[in-house]
């Protein structure tokens, strides 16, 4: 299998579509993300290949960019509608001080080799996604045992413009090899930004997005699986 | 004298945004929505002008910020124009530096972020008199109107506190910022761009003052002697459902 399966419902695509089209047109920047995920054998053979949208920003994701955008910051203590805070991954809500991302050379989506704390991570809850989700369900934690998976350390983040979409273009990508002695099921992927501030400590960690897969992905044993966001914003002409 | 705030907006353009927030709003997208008010009053209080428009020009700093936020990327260095992520301050300087990008720009004080303090007319709203077309790469208004008593100036008031609000049954949140400037000039002062400038928006340990919006306005607003002129923006975003 060498070729990657685009697996959009037409319908919501042609939404997306419209959505971006706008977006370039009235000058309003538009965030666009995919998701792809492979699965390679231990031949290196790809098993399993598919690209979709990512469609899962939650809460924390909304009233992070909200808070830079819309200059916000200490709005309520609770983490729901009518407030600006953010709860991290281990559910506490952080309401105090700014709210906001800092992004480092170490830190962002990056993470280093074991860590399943951040970055993009995998898990096998198949509950359904929801705006309030601050974790996954079940994460798949680092390690050669039962059921889980050695994590890779991030690739770095590669940039790209295209001149004639206009499109600005980063790609994050993580590797898990599976030393487990089994199969894993892999049903959720999450974005885990590293060092939002809140409460005015510099490194929390906050899950931004959450993606059930369509359908179970296994990666065999001795496998790799590929897990790659792509998040874009079109510039106006 | 006028009671009414005229909503200006070119209809067949308002279908277009409500759409495109609609859609934002379908499917889990935040998209931005940004309108701008202005109200002029004479001498004696009494409202001249007043009307409200959508803000149609978020330029390529603002772009390069929420991509450099949503994304997670540092700035890189190169000119500052396509397929480049760096930010041109007021000055003309392109920050290149290959450090951390760090934005601290929602602080609530009149110091940082787009609250401008009394007097400072190098961040916050500010306005001009030039009517040079707006373009995605301004970085600067054409020609700032100073702080000042002197012919052509006005006097810049510390910016209104951030007015919040949350709509719970359209999941919109609102923030509304609001400065006065008021003409003691001895003459009148025409008024024909407004502009939102951040401070604080750090690249390395630098604090600059980005321009992220240039508004050209339909027609000048002039503003007479002992005059008042009140600009609001108001940026939103819909939560989904």
């Amino acid at each position: 299998m060498n070729k990657i399966t685009y697996i959009e419902d037409p319908e919501l695509e042609a939404k997306y579509k419209t959505m971006e089209r706008l977006g370039s047109e009235l000058g309003v920047p538009v965030p666009q993300t995919y998701l792809e995920v492979k699965v390679l054998d231990n031949q290196g053979r790809t098993i399993h290949a598919h690209r979709q949208r990512s469609h899962s920003w939650n809460r924390n994701a909304y009233n992070w960019f909200y808070s830079q955008f819309g200059q916000l910051q200490n709005v309520g203590s609770t983490f729901g509608p009518g407030a600006i805070t953010i709860k991290d991954t281990g559910g506490s809500i952080r309401v105090a001080n700014v709210c906001i991302f800092i992004n480092t050379p170490w830190l962002g989506y990056k993470a280093n080799a074991g860590q399943y704390d951040r970055g993009i991570i995998v898990g096998s809850g198949n509950e359904a996604e929801a705006f309030d989700c601050y974790s996954l369900q079940s994460v798949i934690s680092h390690g050669t045992g039962a059921g889980q998976l050695d994590h890779a350390a991030s690739d770095l983040p590669l940039r790209s413009w295209n001149d004639s979409s206009r499109i600005f273009s980063a790609t994050l990508a993580r590797f898990f090899n599976n030393n487990s002695g089994g199969d894993v099921d892999v049903n959720e992927v999450g974005l885990v930004a590293g060092a939002i501030r809140a409460d005015s400590a510099s490194d929390r960690c906050a899950l931004v997005s959450r993606d059930v897969l369509a359908s179970t992905v296994t990666v065999p044993d001795t496998g790799q699986l590929k897990v790659t966001y792509t998040i874009e914003i079109a510039y106006p002409e | 004298m006028i009671t009414n705030i005229n909503y200006t907006e070119n209809k067949a353009i308002e279908a277009k945004y409500q759409q495109l927030e609609r859609l934002g709003a379908d499917l889990g997208v935040p998209v931005p929505r940004t309108l701008l008010q202005l109200e002029a009053f004479d001498g004696n209080g009494n409202l001249i002008h007043a009307h409200r428009q959508r803000s149609h020009s978020w330029n390529r700093n603002f772009y390069n910020w929420m991509m450099s936020q949503m994304a997670t990327l540092n700035l890189d260095s190169g000119t500052f124009g396509p397929s480049n992520l760096n930010l041109k301050d007021t000055a003309g300087t392109t920050q290149t530096t290959t450090m951390a990008f760090v934005i601290n720009c929602n602080v609530s004080d009149a110091t940082r972020g787009l609250r401008g303090e009394s007097g400072d007319d190098n961040h916050g709203i500010i306005v001009g008199s030039g009517t040079l077309a707006e373009n995605f790469e301004h970085y600067s208004l054409q020609s700032k109107i100073t702080n000042g008593t002197g012919p052509g100036q006005l006097s810049y008031i510390e910016q209104e506190p951030y007015a919040r609000s949350y709509d719970p049954v359209s999941k919109t949140y609102s923030s509304a910022m609001a400065r006065y400037f008021n003409n003691n000039s001895g003459a009148s002062v025409s008024i024909n761009e407004t502009g939102l400038v951040v401070r604080d928006i750090k690249v390395q340990t630098a604090s600059l003052r980005v321009m992220v919006c240039r508004d050209v306005l339909v027609s000048t607003i002039t503003l007479p002697d002992t005059g008042q002129l009140k600009v609001t923006y108001t940026i939103e975003l819909v939560y989904p459902d």
